[in-house]
């Protein structure tokens, strides 16, 4: 894991200072609320609908047991008693107090953490795939790369000011678990005939009101090259995106209105003129970072436990979350381990404090002090041994932690929504958690298979709806929440954009369109091993159509 | 239309209304009523002041009315800023101390 130097600690830690004095000066009134909020911005505090809202970083999501003791200790001294984790892999506060804000941070960077580029029209967080470095499918870490950006992009001067905010993400495995076309710039990592890995390059992808998939606009990128052809990339988007309207200012809309190849052209000449100069990334730089994600030291085990196999064999509830939330490890006799934060009616990506301490405990323990936060507001224990599964499934179930419901139809990825957020239109919690007791049964959920469902409670998308399988987006009609539903979206490999069913439906009528749509699927898939994006890809929008408005 | 005055209160960032006394308190029941254009004026005059005096941010008027024996905002976005979440958001765990600090 990467540790940060003393040039990083020494930044931050200025950095909070600063702070703490604008903080201060507002509080004394020396500066107005116009002269503060971007100062407080910078810092990731936001004012939402009841309080002030503190949105902290998490590189790639990738977390130690002391770091996440220290958000759980944050969450209770100073919030009430939980965090939320986001689409972002980050986590934010909902009710801390601008006074304490200077303290939380300094807590923070007690740890190597901070709240810096949570906000603002500059480069956020790098997001990477929450099974970087422990997946059995990866081709190589993503995360080394990811930190590489971050740390170039960390208070990079020109690219303070963007057109608007910019994110980048980096997927090491063939299975994009990063939704890396639905970024500002996706880097997929790939090997070419030579054997040699590199990157592919998506440029212009994005969610918000504008839904656009990313373009490929290089197949393989040297690594050596990664900040340079990034440069090249920013410096055509600081140039030409546009800043007279903020809804037109994402690079996935120059994107759009020049076209990809004009894009790829320019990206290419601007690369060309720099790519010699002083970004070029020297191998040893790349070997001291890769060093902070070097494997933990796994011992070799028997690919198959016998402890948890005699488990599986006398406990159906152990065995059901062995199969739905453990994926196959690149070492033998080790799984991933996605701890789910969506039981059965809860709030989606909410943890308490003391959920929080349990799952660092039990990373300390089994998992080589490491915790991963899924884009899917789920925490992941990456290393942990077949062996030890069974306890730390007891862990997690005495935590109330074990839901078994992994990529299930009750796993379903919730923006804040009206409850919370200033900007929402609909409320998303509710619906979630509606859906998630309707469809609550394990049988249910088993029998449905792989189902994504994405809530947003306005069309900014936090929550990802456009690419759900069953994507649903609360907006306000004539006084009244409506949600619409769009079908046959995907953030993977595949990615796709959903298509809008047609008219809304009601608060009261949202659960019930649901349970339509995937009962119309269950009558038409081939068989269990069609899931919804194949079944819904194969015979399109027609039969969800004719069950959702079959009475007009 | 019968209105309050609501605002965020700047060291904290907790919804507020305007009291009968000029205060800012949390419950939206114990708002003072504006019933006609010139009071509402003389009001939001006056959370201004309070805006100088870094008390409070961002006041504006909410439109409210009596409904069930409570005063209703008008809009659910607004409801909800009065009332809170509709989810039961806090862990009940939470321990007493940190309840306390932030009761």
């Amino acid at each position: 894991m990467y540790r940060y130097d003393e040039f990083d600690q020494t930044f931050v830690a200025a950095r909070v200072t600063q702070f703490r004095d604008q903080v201060a000066r507002r509080l004394s009134g020396e500066l107005t609320e116009e002269q503060f909020r971007p100062l407080r911005l910078m810092n990731g505090v936001y004012l939402q609908l009841h309080a002030y809202m503190l949105r902290v970083a998490i590189p790639y999501g990738t977390l130690s047991s002391r770091q996440l003791r220290k958000l759980a200790f944050i969450a209770r001294r100073y919030d009430k008693g939980y965090g939320h984790f986001t689409t972002r892999q980050n986590i934010q506060y909902n009710w801390p107090a601008l006074v304490d804000c200077p303290d939380i941070l300094d807590e923070l960077a007690s740890v190597e953490m901070h709240a810096i580029q949570t906000s603002g029209n500059c480069i956020r967080n790098v997001t990477s795939d929450q099974f970087a470095g422990a997946s059995a499918d990866e081709i190589e870490d993503p995360r080394p790369y990811a930190e590489i950006l971050r740390q170039w992009s960390s208070f990079h001067p020109e690219y303070s000011f963007l057109p608007r905010k910019f994110k980048i993400a980096v997927n090491g495995a063939a299975k994009d678990r990063a939704a890396l076309q639905v970024h500002d710039i996706g880097y997929q990592i790939v090997r070419n005939s030579d054997g040699e890995t590199g990157f592919a390059v998506y440029v212009g992808g994005g969610l918000g009101r504008t839904p656009l998939i990313a373009h490929k606009i290089r197949d393989f990128l040297p690594k050596a090259d990664l900040l340079a052809y990034t440069d090249a990339i920013l410096r055509v988007y600081n140039l030409e995106g546009r800043r007279d309207n903020k809804y037109k200012a994402r690079i996935k809309i120059l994107v759009h209105e020049k076209g990809p190849d004009v894009i790829a052209a320019e990206v290419e000449a601007e690369f060309a003129n720099h790519r010699d100069a002083a970004l070029t990334l020297p191998e040893r730089d790349i070997a001291r970072i890769e060093a902070y994600f070097a494997p933990p030291d796994l011992h070799a085990r028997d690919a198959r436990s016998a402890v948890a196999e005699a488990r599986k064999a006398k406990d159906p509830a152990f065995a059901r979350f062995a199969s739905q939330n453990v994926a196959p490890h690149k070492t033998p006799g080790y799984g991933v381990v996605t701890i789910s934060l969506k039981p059965i009616g809860g709030i989606p990506g909410d943890a308490s404090a003391t959920d929080m301490e349990v799952v660092a405990s039990l990373a300390e323990r089994f998992s080589a002090d490491e915790i991963r936060v899924a884009h899917e507001q789920n925490l992941v224990l990456p290393h942990v041994a077949l062996d030890d599964l069974p306890a730390v499934f007891d862990e997690l179930a005495a935590q109330g932690l074990a839901a078994a419901n992994v990529g299930l139809v009750t796993d379903i990825i919730s923006c804040p929504g009206l409850d919370f957020c200033a900007l929402a239109t609909a409320r998303s919690i509710p619906v979630a958690q509606r859906i998630s007791e309707r469809f609550g049964d394990g049988a249910r959920a088993d029998e449905i298979g792989e189902l994504r469902i994405n809530i947003s409670g306005c069309i900014n998308a936090c929550g990802h709806h456009h690419v759900a399988h069953i994507g649903i987006l609360g907006l306000e009609k004539t006084g009244a929440e409506a949600y619409q539903i769009t079908l046959g979206g995907s953030a993977d490999e595949s990615c796709a954009v959903g298509s809008l069913t047609g008219r809304g439906f009601s608060s009261e009528g949202i659960v019930d369109a649901v349970e339509k749509v995937v009962d119309t699927y269950l009558k038409i898939r081939i068989g269990r091993d069609e899931d919804f994006l194949d079944a819904f890809r194969r015979v399109g929008m027609k039969p969800f159509k004719e069950a959702l408005y079959a009475s007009e | 239309m019968t209105q309050v005055i609501s605002a965020n209160r700047l060291v904290d960032g907790r919804v507020v209304y305007l009291s009968a006394d000029g205060s800012w308190g949390e419950a939206i029941d114990a708002a003072r009523l504006f019933a006609t254009a010139n009071e509402t004026e003389a009001g939001l005059a006056a959370a201004q002041e309070d805006v100088a005096r870094n008390l409070i941010i961002d006041p504006f008027l909410v439109g409210v009315a009596f409904s069930g024996g409570l005063l209703r905002a008008g809009s659910l976005r607004d409801e909800i800023r009065a009332r809170g979440p509709t989810v039961g958001y806090a862990p009940t765990s939470i321990s007493g101390a940190s309840a306390a600090k932030r009761s």
